[in-house]
């Protein structure tokens, strides 16, 4: 760093504790013989320093260490020679342990109670990532930081000896000592703890204790707890592994929904790489669009929302991309029952610039593609690229670029008439289905100072749906033929621009204040219909863009407020403009812990939040034919408060913990469709088809998590409520939320059997979702006609209330047993999965209409129960490698 | 867009299951159910049916021995007594009035319906007044609407009561001459034949009605509901779509001023029949009622008409 030298003292655990034996006179009066006669004052130091176990300690921006000197005695003490390169009118001397402080008088001196900073990166050893969430405490004061989400930390403390000890879940501990002068960078590679490596227990946060941090309702969890979890099919999912922790529910059988304590699908925030994706699914919800060997940590808050995140009501789900390995080239390839995928990372230029892209695709309709006219793939890229240009300033692009499309052919043709009066006919209709998003982010990390950290975003995002139908008929006689076309588009799309100014501020080991400004440009065209067909003009439906702006700002401090008492304050400002109309929202947020003792605190949190975006979603299942659409005059944005309170408990040593959290949830402005009506009208405005209400959800949520032995795993309960009230919905009355479910069961399992063997299960149980069904039917009128009274003989269907009935419940076992083998040139798993083992047939939906006939005088209604999904084996092959490190 | 359905279905057929099951769905005690709809210049005439299990199959509906009693401003007015209308196809269990009550319009009028098995059901309603209809007018050019059907443009216009939200339900019944039977001497025999128009507008129930034909709808039913909120107290003109008469025929305009409740229940009862065979993702329409204890709807109206001859 220019014009700022400083000696930065890392040492290991083992070797680099100093010892304390020589100090004072001691240290001065050791004779040496001068190995250097002549050359710069930092030469002749560094000689000392080879000769003795002395380190010298300055700042190298206030003494000139580079003025040629000249030794010529034979021999020396210390004391001589420092007296001799250091005059004592100038410089004065300060000794502590084995090291000497030099500092001119006069200038900057400090008394023993200044202060200075430490502050700089932790990166894993192995792969020169940074570490989100490293605790990095100094033992003799007791105080200590988290570093932030790119793994820069700042640590100020009284000048003098420290003791660091910084710690990140599965890797080995370091402990740093040395003596504190001034503010000093120290960058920290953690190297992998081999016993821990293996699998890690899911954890509030596993460093800080779960205890001592103000996060509530908060679960982080790592790749490598991701994949180790049985899959459908064999192709871990991200979403899937949410899924699994309590308050957080599926949706339907199989599907990768996210609904979480009582919010509908859009109301999760899902953040790849801090840039919100808005479809989160591919193979029409039955698997998500985040590939697990791109994805490094993935963070889910369901309540006490610091005041960074806004834009959703009921979740934050925080996703990092890997940054690809800055020391060795490596990657993974992974073959299963629905997809293949590869990953490879590394550096580009070492320890400056790594790499790491990631691509799938599915793999059916390959196989299928001689059987079948219809087809089906999906494929998703990850981009993540890198530069460090100094310890001030990084650069990250990174980017995601994912697809589904499906098609469906039909073609029949026939013969009329005989001889020259044969008529041949044929007609052919093309289904096409098309979505995807992508999303590309330009990030800068800059240190301002080191108590102050910023990063500046740029990102760019677009999500596109796209339905088409084509229908072609042609009839060939002898003199003539006719030939008639149709096609029918529907499509909508968003684009999203943003620019987004983050601060971290570390203005004292008690506090960390965040803050940050943004402004979105969002381009909504919701619902574009088009039909062109032969022999009549073109039509265009809703074609006009919608543009939406929206600012936010926020502000927030994490501090101390006694030494039993954190607190978690701050404010998320947002403001949205839309045509002719505006809304402001400012969401206070604060959450507080009180450590009861050293084991056990009680949490509570308050959070207002908004929503500038709907999601018109068809009741049954969640399809890209749902439409995100924005705020608009007439429709407001969404708005909730949630309450909590819990308790938070763990035991170190044991591996326990356990987490108890109570929450009440109001939500405003909800919109649902109306009596009715669906995606498939699609040529009318989504205005017109909506109806606005309000929500409420509360429930108590269990969480207990363990390691034992070979065992690892959790346990997670939810007890839950959830109704809706739509003025124009059930008459007016409440009624359960679609997923109401009152009990949800996660019961999650890992032996690790042998080193290379492990086995892991899940069971999940969940109350049966809630449905409207008819219990009664009855002849009614259905009008007047003049003075003529007349019945009308089709019976009416009385649907005594909205989701009156329930499901059966829902449960499920699925294990997998991985085998792991070294190879010559890598590591190969082979993962046998098992889907829903004792096939179970979960209904996913019941169909309640007319199933036979209708005679004309009445229904004939049966219900048929749909279930998908039954026992599903699958097989999966992993290969991991790292290219052998070059010199 | 049925074939994305289509295409989510193929998808996961490998691993679907369907299967027909008795939902426990509680077999509640059957409930009264009544059509009444009654005007000032006809006499009562209820109709009191009860409901079914929703998987019963060759539902008998009717209930013959219901007490039922109509009260005028909380004063009994009359009692009905069951005269079933039989027809070729079908028993319409219909009450009427011995004496030939018919009610008029600024009462409030009260039906107490009771029958052994049954709790009470009552409800109350007032009868509306007439709004007369200004003008009416059919075009004689055919439009083609939807796949099938041939339609003409129509017109409707009337004086819309101010300060106060109105609700109408409008029906044009046709009469025209068929030749079915022959006479000794070979000639045709002219008779009448009535047929209800299908009318058409925007279907889905709401207060702020689209309420120009805008192209979009399909002819659905033969009433048509609409609410004042675009047009209150105004002369206004309704522009609607309806099914081309048959010439030299003659078509009967009625505008049936109705109360709210006979608008919710009208537009949510023509809402689930037309969901029930369209879409297996929408949700069900529960169909409005302003009976206690019961189901269906007892409203007044208050209905004007217009005849024109169909050139």
């Amino acid at each position: 760093m220019r014009g700022f030298k400083v000696l930065i003292l890392i040492f290991s655990m083992r070797s680099l504790l100093l010892t304390q034996s020589l100090i004072g006179q001691v240290l001065l009066e050791q004779t040496l013989i001068p190995s250097l006669q002549t050359g710069s004052i930092k030469q002749i130091l560094q000689s000392v320093e080879e000769q003795t176990n002395i380190t010298f300690i300055y700042d190298g921006g206030k003494i000139d260490m580079s003025q040629t000197v000249e030794v010529s005695i034979k021999e020396y003490t210390v004391q001589s020679l420092l007296d001799h390169l250091f005059p004592a009118e100038e410089f004065q001397f300060i000794i502590k342990g084995n090291g000497i402080i030099l500092k001119r008088r006069n200038q900057d001196e400090k008394q023993e109670n200044d202060k200075a900073t430490i502050y700089g990166y932790i990166t894993d050893k192995e792969s020169g990532e940074n570490l989100t969430g490293t605790s990095i405490v100094d033992k003799k004061s007791g105080l200590g930081a988290i570093s932030n989400y790119y793994g820069y930390y700042s640590l100020t403390l009284p000048t003098g000896e420290v003791n660091l000890q910084v710690s990140f879940i599965g890797t080995k501990r370091q402990t740093v000592s040395f003596v504190l002068v001034n503010d000093v960078s120290l960058n920290v590679g953690m190297e992998p703890d081999d016993v821990a490596l293996e699998e890690v227990v899911v954890t509030g946060n596993k460093l800080v204790p779960i205890q001592e941090t103000t996060e509530m309702g908060t679960i982080n969890l790592t790749r490598t707890q991701i994949q180790s979890r049985p899959a459908i099919g064999g192709e871990v999912d991200v979403i899937k592994a949410l899924q699994l922790l309590p308050g957080v529910q599926s949706g339907i059988e199989g599907s990768s929904g996210l609904y979480v304590r009582g919010g509908g699908p859009d109301q999760n925030l899902i953040l790849l790489d801090g840039v919100p994706v808005y479809n989160t699914s591919h193979l029409f919800g039955f698997s998500s669009v985040f590939n697990s060997d791109a994805i490094n940590s993935v963070k889910l808050i369901k309540g006490a929302f610091p005041a960074r995140y806004g834009g959703r009501l009921s979740s934050v789900v925080d996703m990092s991309m890997k940054e690809g390995n800055a020391v060795q080239m490596g990657g993974v390839a992974n073959i299963s029952f629905m997809a293949s995928s590869i990953m490879l990372e590394g550096p580009i230029v070492k320890d400056k610039t790594s790499f790491m892209v990631a691509a799938r695709r599915s793999f059916v309709d390959l196989l299928a593609g001689s059987f079948t006219d219809n087809e089906y793939y999906f494929y998703d890229l990850n981009l993540k690229v890198n530069h460090r240009f100094s310890d001030k300033d990084r650069v990250y692009f990174s980017s995601y670029l994912g697809r589904d499309s499906g098609q469906l052919n039909e073609s029949q043709s026939w013969v009329e008439g005989v001889a020259d009066e044969a008529i041949f006919s044929r007609t052919k209709t093309r289904s096409e289905v098309d979505w995807g998003s992508a999303i590309s982010l330009v990030r800068w990390n800059h240190l301002i100072t080191p108590k102050l950290f910023s990063n500046l975003s740029l990102s760019y995002s677009t999500y596109d749906f796209e339905a088409e139908n084509n229908f072609f008929s042609e009839s060939i006689s002898k003199n003539d033929t006719l030939t008639e076309y149709q096609r029918f588009i529907t499509s909508s799309d968003i684009v999203d621009q943003s620019i987004k100014l983050d601060f971290d501020y570390f203005p004292h080991p008690d506090h960390s204040v965040k803050f940050g400004i943004q402004a979105v440009r969002h381009q909504f065209k919701p619902n574009v219909v088009g039909l062109i067909a032969s022999e009549q003009p073109d039509v265009k439906f809703n074609a006009l863009n919608v543009i939406t702006r929206e600012q936010n700002f926020y502000l927030e401090d994490d501090f101390k407020v006694s030494r039993k008492i954190i607190a978690n304050l701050g404010v998320h400002a947002a403001r949205m403009q839309v045509s002719n109309a505006s809304y402001t929202s400012i969401q206070p947020r604060a959450s507080i812990l009180y450590l009861i003792n050293k084991n056990l605190s009680l949490k509570t949190s308050y959070s207002e939040m908004a929503q500038f975006q709907h999601l018109l979603t068809n009741p049954g299942l969640g399809l890209p034919t749902d439409l995100w659409v924005p705020v608009t005059e007439k429709v407001p944005p969404q708005e909730s408060t949630q309450y909590s309170l819990g308790l938070a408990y763990s035991l170190p040593r044991s591996g326990l913990e356990l987490t108890l959290e109570g929450y009440y949830k109001d939500m405003n402005n909800l919109i649902e469709y109306k009596d009715g009506a669906n995606f498939l009208k699609l040529n009318e405005d989504w205005q017109d088809k909506i109806n606005l209400g309000k929500g409420k959800s509360y429930g108590l949520e269990l969480f207990v998590s363990r390691k034992w032995k070979k065992f690892e795993g959790w346990f997670g309960y939810t007890l839950a409520w959830s109704n809706r009230t739509f003025k124009e919905i059930n008459f007016g009355n409440s009624f359960p939320y679609k997923y109401d479910r009152r009990h949800d069961v996660n019961v999650v399992l890992t032996h690790h059997i042998r080193k290379n063997v492990h086995l892991s299960a899940n069971w999940v149980y969940g109350t049966g979702i809630a449905i409207t069904l008819p219990s009664e039917k009855y002849l009614g009128p259905t009008g007047v006609i003049g003075e003529e009274y007349r019945a009308d003989p089709t019976p009416l269907l009385n649907y005594e209330s909205r989701n009156g009935f329930r499901q059966r419940a829902s449960h499920r076992l699925d294990i997998s047993a991985s085998f792991v083998k070294k190879k010559k040139r890598g590591e190969r798993t082979w993962i046998v999965t098992i889907y829903n083992v004792y096939n179970r047939r979960n209904p996913v939906f019941i169909e309640t209409r007319p199933t036979q006939s209708f005679d004309g005088l009445d229904w004939n209604l049966r219900f048929k129960e749909y279930s998908f999904l039954s026992i599903l084996p699958s097989i999966t092959y992993r290969f991991s490698f790292k290219m052998p490190l070059s010199e | 867009m049925k074939r994305i359905v289509t295409i989510v279905l193929a998808i996961v057929m490998c691993s679907c299951h369907e299967n027909l099951v008795d939902l426990d769905i509680e077999k509640s005690a059957p409930k009264l159910v009544i059509g009444g709809l009654i005007n000032s210049d006809s006499s009562v005439i209820i109709k009191v049916t009860k409901t079914v299990h929703a998987l019963q199959t060759d539902a008998e509906y009717g209930v013959k021995d219901a007490t039922v009693l109509l009260y005028e401003n909380e004063t009994l007015k009359t009692q009905l007594f069951y005269d079933p209308q039989i027809t070729d196809s079908e028993v319409d269990d219909v009450y009427r009035s011995e004496d030939g009550f018919t009610p008029s319009s600024g009462n409030v009028y009260t039906l107490r319906v009771n029958a052994e098995g049954y709790r009470e059901v009552n409800a109350s309603t007032r009868i509306p007044e007439k709004i007369p209809i200004a003008d009416f007018q059919a075009s004689s050019t055919p439009v083609q609407v939807g796949e099938f059907l041939n339609g003409v443009n129509a017109q409707m216009t009337f004086q819309d009561a101010p300060n106060e939200t109105n609700f109408y339900s409008i029906v044009i019944r046709e009469e025209y001459k068929v030749y079915n039977e022959y006479d000794e001497f070979g000639e045709p025999i002219e008779s009448k034949g009535f047929v209800t128009e299908t009318l058409s507008k925007a279907l889905i129930p709401r207060f702020d009605d689209k309420i120009e034909f805008d192209g979009k709808s399909n002819f659905q039913f033969n009433v048509l509901y609409l609410s004042d909120i675009a047009f209150n107290g105004q002369l206004y003109t309704f522009k609607f779509l309806m099914h081309a008469p048959n010439s030299g025929g003659k078509l009967t305009v009625f505008l049936n001023h109705i109360t709210k409740e006979h608008y919710q229940y009208g537009t949510t009862s023509q809402l689930q029949q037309l969901e029930s065979t369209e879409n297996p993702f929408s949700q069900p329409v529960q169909v409005y009622t302003n009976i206690e204890n019961g189901l269906g709807i007892f409203s007044g109206y208050g209905a004007s008409s217009l005849v024109r001859e169909v050139p």
